[in-house]
């Protein structure tokens, strides 16, 4: 039987689907992408120690975890269930759940700011030492406090994705509600400014749209018709309405003289009337007071100190800003004023879409999650991720729950997103596999302890630690099946008592008498590979 | 399919499972769910049959249909058919294929007759025309196993009645020899006797599949559906219940009906292979041959889907577009044509037939047109002519 | 690392998380101990349920201390005397002294309370002209023509019994004919589930207080149910007739989640029947939900009881009753010395009347503090059995 690393086809076969270029302008990177001594270090994870305190004791689910992730490059975190990957996604956000679970002590770094700023303050812990349980005094204020701070973060330097797709959507709000919520959310001032900005009854406006409707019925392709709706977008100074006459022109069939005074029409929704207008100004009030505070939480948390003088101020500003607020809602009714802003929203909702190749997009956007299938709720959850342009992404086994054939689309599309946007992707995963397919960096986890790290290329072809070793031997290869399938003996252990020393002695065949007793330090092995085990006797790195 | 020396254990003839949909002022079936359309499958003495195909394909259907745990719209399936009655029923398929269709609704006379014959033959042999009671008889020897380790224990009993629970219900033996029996299988799965007297939410996955396994070989089963069995563990836990399986089949001479969606993992259990999609077998050979050279595009799309834990491998992958449609408005001809890539005009209109291209290699697509030799095709054939009367339990299936 | 051999697991006490400590030699502890001791340490923690629990108690010892006491207990003994016999003279203490209709001799009649205690204002008793008077607290007059004196006191102890006897009957038997029903109904399916369904929501549509009272008009019609000890039979069963379908409709829902489980399925393919399969796998997973619509209701009967008294309702054979909603009753009653409900309330229109505070404010804290305290211990279970707050 020959070894093939391609399946023999007897016949063609059509290329992959070649994805879609963007009406929407789509950010320029200019950073490189991977790991290289110029790149900064975007998240920077040290020593993190989460326990969760319940009945039956506490569980030391994370025990001094370390890692660091660049800019643009993407790690993958490996391990099995109950090796405490998620939790250490959940710790980085500060999303773990308060009863049972805190986060004890480290420092996560995000872009230089300490994100566990403030954590000490927060509750006092003592541990019973006969029942091994633990009482611990919260004080709710400075949780809250804390949580208000990451609110600055969150979403905006880092974003989510989570496993299961078809529970992470509302089910009551369409699809373009909740990715225009998120748009508005972070991205509220600039697409303010856009719509004030916009030029609808620009003369060079009619000409481009007669030009869109021409190519069109000429049947000049997609591409010609994108390309001339990005010039419509261009003459009215408003992208998102290139995106608009594109779908309009395509989905109807009315005569060319009808065709532009549609478009025309559709032009509409861009003239605002002085109530919008006032109310657009209102709310970008809002937006830079919002954007304020979360500044004033980062600063915070970068020198430590809470400024309360400045916040009382902001708050107050926003307390008068929202009572003023309620003047519009009496005009608000029926969604009138917000209007050009749900409009604007909605058709850069689109021009997303378009970028993750969902194939109609409009539909999908007036859609509702129940109608689409886990692969398509899967892209618009890293839509909404990737929306606001975030530092850095952490997906949570995103492809655990689909389909193997969907699951290549998705890993498709993050690769295709990590050269275009140039997002730093923390990727956490069961599957050895696919972390092959994605990763720069692997971080492998073994019952709370980061055991290696390495680039990918070095961790699958010379796996250092034993527990890596035993992993990569046990997934049956396609490539070589031939190849039996061994597997480490024992199970995972119970974090309540963990094995003293090395965690993973009890199941190492190469198991030593000091590897019970003393925990192994993180040494370097290599030009970026790291290991944790009693048998390698290189330099210990250095935080 | 009967050239191999090795007895057929149990085989299932054009199986099909529609479930209704109900919707209208007074819950009026307007449609079906074509979960399984036209199955036709073999399984030998301990042998391994892989089953594969993505959620929705209706695997998990066949599997249970195969058991009787759910009653087909149509088919039939014998258990431990002897060779004179598997023959008999091929030339009566065959008879079948050839006469109906040919002059319309009724067919030939010689189709007739085939069909009373088949009735009676069914009427004999058939699983799902058996008595409750011989069915209960049955049930020890043909077993499963489920995916969920969370969900297939039940939750208030301990591990022991869970265990147990397949001997009381036949009233295997005394008390004592049932708890010693018990003991026994707790052992064959590398668990401790300690176990016995917990409950199932103190296990971890791959524990608690262990646990349905020895239900499962409780009262010495011959046949064992595996449904996803590790697709909800880990990685090592996988390969331990693996070797288990293994180790289970080589000793008490198992066969399994290996269902995954894991291609990877069904080439290292399973001696045959056979591909499922929206409700229809595409492609069936041998494990090897199926992996070395797969013909149907979604076999081909498959293997190229799967990710490989090694960075440095760079392949050429076929992303297929679009999702799978649904089983109740499945699309006309081939199922597939809407996502292959080398789609045909024919391939919107026509069903493409089950052919054995090559030896022991059968396909379901037009880029394989039957030629002389091949076009003979036994009861293996994935989609019923039109017009085919009922065969099974309940009214005559729709025309495709 | 082998395969094949090497697959036996390492001895899982080391490595589960509830390494349960063995007891004695030989025995092996027992999982749902260690379940109900968990459940316990949940509920410790829970202050409200603990106050629940305390009070539920002392309820509990008032109502085994009320059962060993005689049944007449909470009337007042009459105590003869002849004539010239005065209270004083016979150094009894609480002991009102009345003097029968239009007469002066032939002397008082004397009635002691049996909880002994003391009477501290003067009775001012008028029994001649058929009116009830008012009197001091430890004892209560109920009607004029049959001077039967009633203790609060004890009426109040006696009260609990009742209160958590009758609901515990009634709570009991209609969760017993709930389970079943839901079970059938939602196991079997079909015309069946549709039947006892719509049978359910025509019960469930009826105003509770209504169909109870309604029922139990009809029933006390019945030959069968006229002697004292029947009665009490007649109430739970009017009751329970009442109560049983929203018993039946939880279960049902989670009867119909349980039967897609796979371990249903996993007993179908070992051959189980029907029988088996509702009685061993089913019933066991669907009646947590009852419990605490259980407990709920042990705490709201009573009420529901003494709002029926309360209107007049002839629930008991006699007006006076020793039940808390009884005592309530009797309270409006006594103040403008009617003897019906209609009476009563026309007297009483506008503030004419007094009604004797104490009369119906104990009985009524009673009551209040029964069901709040059945309230806080069914919250505290719920949230201590609720296997998503594993804290």
């Amino acid at each position: 039987m020959e070894a093939v690393s391609q399946p023999v086809l007897e016949t063609p076969v059509l290329p992959a689907e070649v994805p879609l270029p963007s009406a929407a302008a789509a950010p320029v990177v200019e950073e490189p992408t991977g790991p290289t001594e110029r790149n900064p270090v975007v998240l920077d994870v040290r020593d993190l120690k989460t326990y969760f305190f319940t009945y039956d004791g506490v569980v030391l689910a994370l025990d001094g975890v370390s890692f660091k992730v660049r800019r643009g490059e993407t790690l993958g975190l490996v391990g099995e269930t109950g090796c405490g990957k998620s939790v250490t996604a959940f710790s980085v956000t500060r999303l773990i759940p308060d009863p049972p679970g805190r986060v004890i002590s480290g420092k996560v770094l995000f872009r230089g700011i300490d994100l566990l700023w403030g954590l000490d303050a927060e509750a006092r812990i003592r541990i019973d030492p006969k029942t091994g349980r633990a009482k611990v005094r919260r004080s709710f204020r400075r949780i809250k406090a804390g949580l208000e701070r990451m609110s600055a973060v969150r979403g905006r330097g880092i974003s989510m994705i989570f496993q299961e797709p078809t529970q992470a959507m509302n089910p009551v709000f369409s699809v373009s509600d909740q990715i225009s919520e998120a748009l508005i959310l972070h991205q509220g001032t600039h697409i303010v400014d856009d719509i004030l900005a916009a030029t609808p009854g620009a003369p060079e406006v009619r000409p481009a749209l007669e030009a869109l409707v021409e190519v069109t019925r000429a049947a000049g392709g997609p591409d010609a018709s994108r390309q001339a709706a990005a010039k419509v977008g261009e003459a009215a100074h408003l992208s998102s309405f290139g995106t608009q006459s594109f779908y309009l022109v395509r989905d109807s069939e009315l005569g060319s003289e009808d065709m532009v005074r549609r478009l025309e029409k559709g032009l509409h929704r861009v003239r605002l009337s002085r109530l919008e207008k006032r109310y657009l100004r209102h709310r970008r009030r809002r937006m830079v007071v919002e954007e304020e505070l979360h500044d004033l939480y980062l600063a915070e948390m970068r020198e430590g100190r809470v400024d309360r003088h400045q916040r009382r101020v902001l708050r107050a500003r926003r307390t008068r800003l929202r009572l003023a607020g309620f003047y519009y809602g009496v005009w608000g009714i029926r969604g009138r004023v917000q209007r050009p802003l749900r409009d604007e929203a909605f058709w850069r909702t689109v021009g997303r879409l378009e970028e993750v190749s969902i194939a109609n997009p409009v539909q999908v956007a007036r859609g509702y999650p129940h109608e689409l299938s886990g692969g398509m709720l899967q892209r618009v959850m890293i839509t909404m991720a990737l929306a606001v342009e975030p530092t850095i992404l952490i997906a949570d086994e995103p492809t655990t729950a689909l389909d193997v054939t969907i699951q290549a689309q998705i890993l498709e599309l993050m690769r295709g997103l990590k050269t275009r946007i140039g997002t730093a992707i923390l990727l956490i995963t069961h599957d050895l596999a696919v972390i092959a397919e994605v990763a720069d960096r692997v971080c492998v986890m073994y019952a709370g302890q980061i055991v290696e790290t390495a680039p990918a290329r070095d961790l699958y072809q010379h796996p250092l630690h034993p527990y890596t070793q035993g992993l990569l031997a046990s997934i049956p290869n396609l490539e070589r099946p031939d190849k039996k399938l061994s597997s480490i003996p024992g199970s995972v252990p119970d974090l309540i008592h963990p094995p003293e020393g090395c965690r993973f002695h009890p199941r190492c065949p190469y198991a030593m008498p000091v590897c019970k007793e003393v925990r192994p330090p993180t040494t370097v092995e290599g030009s970026e590979h790291t290991v944790a085990c009693h048998l390698y006797k290189g330099p210990v790195a250095m935080e | 399919m009967i050239n191999d020396s090795t007895p057929a254990l149990i085989s299932c003839y054009n199986l099909r499972k529609y479930f209704p949909i109900r919707g209208g002022l007074f819950a009026t079936k307007i449609g079906d769910v074509r979960a399984v359309d036209g199955v036709t499958l073999d399984v030998r003495e301990s042998e391994t049959l892989g089953l594969v195909g993505e959620s929705g394909c209706g695997k998990t259907t066949v599997g249970r249909l195969m058991l009787r745990l759910i009653e087909p719209t149509s088919g039939h399936t014998y258990y431990h058919p002897s060779p004179e009655i598997l023959a008999r029923l091929e030339s009566l398929y065959a008879t079948l294929k050839q006469g109906v269709g040919a002059e319309g609704n009724g067919g030939t006379p010689e189709a007739q007759a085939a069909l009373k014959e088949l009735d009676e033959i069914a009427d004999q042999y058939s699983l799902y025309r058996l008595k409750h009671s011989k069915m209960k008889e049955l049930r020890g020897k043909l077993q499963i196993v489920f995916q969920d380790p969370f969900s297939s224990l039940s939750p208030r009993m301990l591990v022991r009645d869970i265990i147990g629970e397949p001997l009381t219900i036949h009233h295997a033996g005394s008390r004592s020899e049932r708890a010693q029996r018990v003991a026994e299988l707790v052992q064959e799965v590398g668990l401790n006797p300690e176990h016995l007297w917990r409950f199932p939410h103190e296990f971890s996955g791959g524990q608690r599949q262990r646990i349905g396994i020895a239900r499962a070989l409780a009262l010495r089963p011959e046949f064992i559906v595996l449904d996803e069995p590790t697709s909800a563990l880990d990685v090592s836990v996988q390969a331990q219940i693996l070797n288990i399986l293994k180790k289970l089949q080589a000793e008490q001479r198992l066969a399994y009906m290996f269902i995954s969606h894991h291609l990877s993992v069904v080439r290292a259990m399973s001696h045959h292979v056979a591909v499922m999609y929206l409700g229809e077998i595409v492609e069936r050979a041998g494990t090897e041959d199926l992996f070395s050279r797969p013909l149907h595009p979604y076999t081909q799309a498959l293997l190229s889907a799967i990710p490989v834990p090694d960075p440095t491998l760079k392949r050429e992958r076929i992303v297929l577009k679009g999702d799978v449609p649904s089983p109740a408005a499945p699309p006309p001809g081939c199922r597939f044509h809407t996502r292959c890539p080398a789609v045909m005009p024919v391939c919107s209109h026509t069903a493409p037939p089950l052919i054995e291209v090559r030896k022991e290699h059968w396909v379901a697509c037009h880029l394989y047109p039957p030629t002389e030799g091949a076009a003979a095709a036994g009861p293996l054939t994935s989609r019923a002519p039109a017009g085919e009367g009922d065969l099974g339990v309940a009214g005559a299936p729709p025309a495709p | 690392m082998a395969e094949g051999a090497a697959e036996v697991s390492l001895p899982e006490s080391e490595t589960k998380a509830e390494a349960v400590p063995a007891t004695r030699r030989g025995r092996r502890p027992n999982p749902r101990i260690a379940q109900m001791k968990r459940t316990w340490y949940f509920l410790r923690r829970n202050t409200l349920a603990m106050v629940g629990i305390v009070i539920l108690v002392i309820f509990i010892g008032i109502a085994i201390y009320a059962l060993t006491q005689p049944i007449p207990w909470t009337q007042l003994q009459q105590l003869r005397a002849s004539d010239g016999v005065t209270c004083a003279s016979l150094n009894v203490t609480g002991c009102v002294c009345t003097y029968p209709a239009g007469s002066v001799a032939p002397g008082p009649t004397c009635y002691q309370t049996p909880s002994g205690y003391p009477s501290d204002v003067a009775p001012t008793i008028d029994v001649s002209h058929g009116t009830l008077g008012s009197l001091p607290l430890g004892s209560i007059t109920v009607a004029p023509t049959n001077p039967t004196f009633y203790d609060i006191y004890a009426g109040l102890l006696r009260g609990s019994d009742w209160s958590l006897g009758v609901s515990v009957a009634i709570v009991g038997t209609g969760a017993l004919i709930g389970l079943l029903v839901g079970a059938i109904s939602g196991f079997f399916g079909g015309w069946v589930d549709e039947a006892l369904m719509r049978i359910v929501d025509i019960f469930l549509s009826i105003p509770q207080i209504l169909f109870v009272i309604i029922v139990i008009a009809v029933l006390v019609t019945l030959p069968i149910f006229q002697p004292f000890g029947m009665r009490v039979a007649l109430l739970i069963v009017g009751f329970v007739i009442v109560w049983w379908p929203f018993y039946a409709r939880i279960v049902r829902g989670q009867v119909l989640v349980v039967r897609e489980q796979k371990y249903v399925e996993a007993a179908k393919a070992s051959g189980a029947g029907g029988g088996r399969l509702v009685l061993r796998h089913i019933i066991p997973n669907s009646v947590y939900p009852i419990f605490v619509q259980m407990s709920l209701d042990v705490g709201t009967i009573p009420l529901l009881l003494g709002t029926l008294v309360y209107l007049g309702f002839p629930v008991f054979p006699t007006i006076y009753f020793p039940e808390w909603g009884s005592m309530a009753a009797l309270s409006v009653y006594s103040g403008v010395g009617a003897s019906t409900f209609t009476d009563a309330l026309l007297t009483c229109q506008f503030g004419a009347c007094v009604i004797p505070w104490w009369q119906f404010l104990f009985p009524g804290l009673m009551l209040f503090l029964y069901a709040i305290s059945v309230n806080f211990l069914a919250d505290g279970l719920r949230d201590a059995l609720d296997p998503r707050l594993r804290r």
